[in-house]
């Protein structure tokens, strides 16, 4: 076990075909090893995109046993988190759908509303999420702009993931993100403007 | 200074949050914002705004992780259960497949044989024959179905 958190901490020695034959075979050993080192990552994510905290967790939970049962179609050219986030995503979709019925477009579509919208009364997981006060200021503000614009901030900026990969998570050609991430920013700007002033 | 410079420097300090900029875009930019404490003041903020984005953090929690670890194992055991338990139908299927081709006309003469002996019409020995053909694959499909029920069922009780 500790052999294989080294392997994977190490990205100089990354052994693919390992990741591969694991995630083949439905291994629980390099599972274990794979919740270790992107759990945060996750969570984040789907907090991020949800907004929610009890559907962040059942998600949570339900990718990984997605990552285990689909671990076959796993390619050892792919990115193992964009491949994750990817299936987490699908999985926040669905859920949005058997929900509210809510299609696709409708949930990922920043002229449609903020998508996924902070239930809590307060503080909101959006605020919890937050460790000080500057934090919970910004996260106030994420929680207002649409879900898309959100996805694609944490992806950027939380996970720093290359604008490429960010366009294979979210389905969507590499203009798109970026006019998401111009978007999403100049949003958090003007908010962050207007209470200023 | 003009509109346009204003409008530029905005773009160019999203810009540089979003995909970065050129060194000559950084020049001007730094230029534009040495001299202009409104565009400082805006990209102060974007940057302070992008710096709270990655400083962020929300660990999952330990009990979560921990009930994620044992539902894998389960799911693995699971799968390892559902996956094992298919090899002796599909090495079932495979030795009736071969035995059927190698004995067919074999059989197929032992059928006449029968039939002629015993005097009962070529339409019924014939039939005789066809369900005997089919009876391993019958056999085979109703232990498929019947463990796709088993499956099935292990997952509503879960």
């Amino acid at each position: 076990m500790d052999a294989v958190i080294i392997w994977f901490e190490n990205p100089m020695q990354h052994d693919t075909a390992r990741l591969v034959d694991g995630l083949h075979s439905g291994d629980p050993e390099i599972l274990d090893s794979l919740i270790e080192i992107y759990q945060h990552r996750l969570f984040r994510y789907l907090l991020s995109i949800t907004g929610s905290r009890p559907m962040a967790q059942d998600l949570f939970q339900e990718t990984w046993l997605r990552v285990l049962e689909r671990g076959r179609q796993y390619r050892s050219q792919w990115k193992f988190e964009v491949w994750l986030f990817s299936i987490a995503r699908h999985l926040v979709i669905d859920e949005a759908r058997r929900k509210k019925g809510t299609s696709l477009q409708e949930l990922m579509d920043p002229e449609a509303g903020t998508g996924f919208q902070p239930v809590a009364d307060s503080p909101s997981p959006f605020e919890e999420m937050s460790a000080g006060e500057e934090g919970q200021r910004v996260m106030r503000f994420l929680s207002r702009i649409p879900a898309a614009y959100r996805e694609v901030l944490a992806l950027r900026f939380q996970d720093e993931l290359a604008l490429e990969e960010i366009a294979t998570i979210v389905h969507a050609p590499l203009s798109t993100v970026k006019s998401r991430l111009y978007r999403g920013l100049e949003a958090l700007r003007r908010l962050m403007e207007v209470e200023q002033e | 200074m003009s509109a346009e410079s204003h409008e530029r420097a905005q773009q160019l300090i999203t810009k540089a949050q979003v995909e970065g900029i050129r060194v000559d875009e950084r020049d001007w930019l730094d230029d534009h914002l040495t001299s202009c404490p409104e565009c400082a003041t805006a990209a102060d903020a974007l940057t302070a705004a992008v710096q709270s984005l990655r400083t962020l953090s929300h660990p999952a929690t330990p009990e979560l992780v921990r009930q994620t670890r044992l539902a894998i194992r389960v799911r693995a055991e699971q799968l390892r259960g559902t996956r094992s338990g298919w090899t002796p139908l599909w090495i079932a299927t495979a030795l009736s497949s071969i035995s059927m081709i190698l004995t067919t006309s074999y059989v197929w003469q032992a059928f006449g044989w029968v039939g002629r002996v015993s005097h009962i019409p070529t339409i019924v020995w014939q039939v005789g024959f066809l369900m005997w053909w089919f009876l391993p694959a019958t056999v085979l499909a109703a232990a498929a179905a019947w463990r796709n029920r088993l499956t099935e069922s292990n997952w509503g009780h879960r």
